[in-house]
């Protein structure tokens, strides 16, 4: 198997109904309804896919050391992405023959990622992958930029919102949890800190699907706890595998 | 502390092209229309039907996806993806599929970049259709041409509306670079659909006629099409070499989710640092095929962009856009733009933009407004999409 040089996990977080600080949380973490209050106006008016996404991304990079922000990255991670708002506006467009702007707006899959860009100031990549897989690819395409020296620090950040008409889901989403996960990389060896390794060419390590916000919150948490953890996708499906080294001194309360 | 100094890129080669769009389908047909300067925009029934308020739009020729090329899916999106993803594989390799390519499927990517993918089924199901859920995903078509194809690779579908065909190839080519693949293929597509048509209409961004750059611009004026590039490493395929992929870069704006940044600093930026990357100067640059969308906003931001990187008048180097022709393609745009740009190396000639009225003093550019013979250098192609996300691609003639 062939990899790329090991970036480390500088922060993190995951929102499920609430702060989630475990793996075994996680597991337990009843359905996400209610959101925490919106800092702003602008955030308020959002939908739920862009707070979801703002939250858990705000979160992640409290406390770190800044950086020049056209040396920050985001990459979005969503596997629904904008489907609850495209019912929605969709739904109102046929029903009344009119569509709504600010709905529409929204309904752009990748509105959330740009919002996020907005309210951190994040002049750097960004760009927002679609799927099954878009948590491994994002991690891949996070950890490739570092080492490209496209930019210096990548939030990755993964968040699923479900249509109020359940009727849209299918069997194989039901299993896809709403809330929003993200981890910031950085390449910079810091011993401190879990690292993180890209490969393919290899088999996939996980037994059943793990969804892109699964995946994005399982590498942080273990990344926390100071476990090791690994998921992929091998042939069939994206081809990337992640792997968590577990490092000390990481403060899992953040 | 931290890093400085971007890594040098290694060009990636361009194998193959498929491409259809309003003009018709093929890469010569695509540059003799753009050669001839003419509009396709036609009143589009389904844009009618729906209300706009400006029901124009630049649709496929009818029966451009009836071909063997086009797959068999329901779905008018996925057959456009298949059929130019099949296209480029025929125009690199001389088959429809990876037989010939002589590469492992494991070791084949597919990058694809869409903003519409799936709105179709969502409306068909809203409207009370059964059987399409599964469809009106964003990813649903890429998964069909996958499975069709029997990529076993990695695959990533990136959602950045105007920028997803760019950051398509961006990302097939980087794969490329880090040896996770050893032959990608990137497109970039987008069905019309009454649900995006609407949608900008609402938010005053549509015209029944698209003028780039020109002081009586009022709005876009959305188009149909498909676009797929065959990218490998030189040294690495066997294949005649189209062209080449120099560089690329990718910015934020972090301004508004709709707006461009005023001064077009998302642009500027990835324009500086895609040229960096692909080691050139200014100097090296032969023409710039602009996001061009002819909405008030953009056009006007990317002249000032384009200034601020080099200089007044852009430095001089002439611009062109394709949108006042085939209308904005959306998803498609980066895609497409990449082969007209790769086109007009090739031929040593700039296709006219397609616009009308006087110069606008704010955009002041040397607009080609009539098709002009141009020397060798690079092209830079600016996509700029919702969210803030702007992507800029070098891209030169093939080695021979």
């Amino acid at each position: 198997m062939s990899t790329l040089a090991a970036v480390h996990a500088v922060g993190g977080a995951c929102w499920m109904g609430a702060w989630v600080q475990s793996d075994e949380a996680l597991r337990r973490t009843p359905d996400d309804r209610e959101l925490p209050e919106a800092g702003t106006t602008r955030m308020a008016r959002a939908n739920r896919l862009t707070r979801l996404g703002a939250l858990a991304s705000e979160r992640a990079i409290r406390g770190l050391i800044p950086i020049p922000s056209d040396r920050t990255a985001i990459v979005g991670a969503t596997t629904l992405a904008s489907l609850r708002t495209n019912v929605r506006y969709e739904r109102r467009r046929l029903e009344t023959g009119r569509a709504a702007p600010r709905d529409f707006a929204l309904t752009a899959p990748n509105a959330w990622v740009g919002e996020i860009a907005v309210t951190t100031n994040t002049l750097g990549a960004s760009t927002c992958l679609v799927g099954p897989d878009a948590g491994v690819q994002a991690i891949a395409t996070a950890s490739r930029w570092l080492a490209s020296r496209v930019c210096d620090r990548v939030v990755v950040v993964a968040a699923e919102s479900l249509p109020e008409d359940r009727s849209i889901v299918v069997p194989d989403e039901v299993w896809i949890e709403q809330g929003s996960a993200a981890l910031v990389l950085e390449s910079t060896p810091l011993t401190a800190y879990a690292s993180i390794t890209v490969g393919w060419g290899g088999p996939a390590t996980q037994e059943r699907p793990l969804s892109s916000l699964e995946v994005i919150a399982q590498t942080w948490l273990h990344a926390c706890a100071g476990h090791g953890f690994g998921v992929g996708v091998g042939a069939g499906r994206s081809g990337f595998q992640i792997e968590v080294t577990p490092a000390s001194g990481v403060d899992a309360s953040r | 502390m931290w890093q400085t100094g971007e890594v040098h890129l290694q060009p990636v080669d361009v194998v193959g092209m498929g491409i259809r769009t309003p003009l018709g389908t093929g890469a010569d047909i695509l540059f003799d229309g753009l050669c001839r300067g003419l509009p396709m925009f036609v009143r589009h029934e389904p844009f009618v039907r729906a209300g706009l308020k400006h029901p124009y739009a630049a649709p496929l020729p009818t029966g451009s996806l009836e071909d063997a090329n086009a797959g068999c899916s329901v779905d008018r999106g996925t057959r456009l993806l298949e059929a130019v993803v099949r296209d480029a594989l025929v125009d690199g390799t001389g088959r429809p599929d990876l037989s010939a390519t002589g590469v492992n499927p494991l070791r084949v990517g597919l990058f694809v970049g869409t903003s519409s993918a799936g709105l179709g089924a969502l409306t068909r199901t809203l409207e009370g259709g059964r059987g399409e859920e599964s469809e009106a995903r964003y990813f649903a078509g890429t998964r069909w041409v996958r499975r069709a194809l029997g990529v076993e690779g990695p695959t990533e579908v990136i959602c950045t509306v105007c920028a997803s065909g760019a950051q398509a190839i961006e990302e097939a080519c980087g794969w490329l670079q880090w040896g996770a693949v050893d032959l990608a293929i990137a497109a970039g597509y987008d069905p019309l659909e009454p649900f995006v048509g609407a949608g900008f209409d609402a938010l005053g961004a549509t015209a029944d006629r698209a003028m780039p750059f020109r002081s009586k611009r009022s709005g876009l004026v959305l188009g149909e099409a498909g676009a797929a590039l065959v990218l490998a490493l030189p040294g690495s395929h066997g294949f005649r070499c189209v062209g080449r992929v120099l560089g690329w870069a990718s910015a934020s704006d972090a301004f508004h989710v709709t707006s461009p940044h005023p001064a077009g600093r998302g642009v500027a930026l990835a324009l500086r640092t895609a040229l960096e990357r692909a080691n050139l100067e200014a100097s090296d640059v032969r023409a710039i095929n602009a996001h061009g969308t002819s909405t008030v906003h953009n056009d006007r931001m990317e002249a000032r962009a384009l200034a601020q990187v080099f200089g007044p008048r852009a430095g001089g180097l002439p611009v062109y856009t394709v949108k006042g022709t085939i209308g904005h393609t959306l998803g498609a745009a980066g895609a497409v733009e990449a082969v007209v740009s790769l086109l007009s190396s090739a031929r040593h000639i700039l296709p006219p933009t397609c616009t009308h009225s006087e110069e606008d003093p704010e955009c002041d550019l040397d607009l080609v407004v009539e098709p002009r013979s141009c020397g060798p250098g690079a092209t830079l192609s600016i996509s700029a999409g919702f969210g803030g996300i702007n992507c800029v691609l070098v891209l030169g003639k093939g080695e021979t």
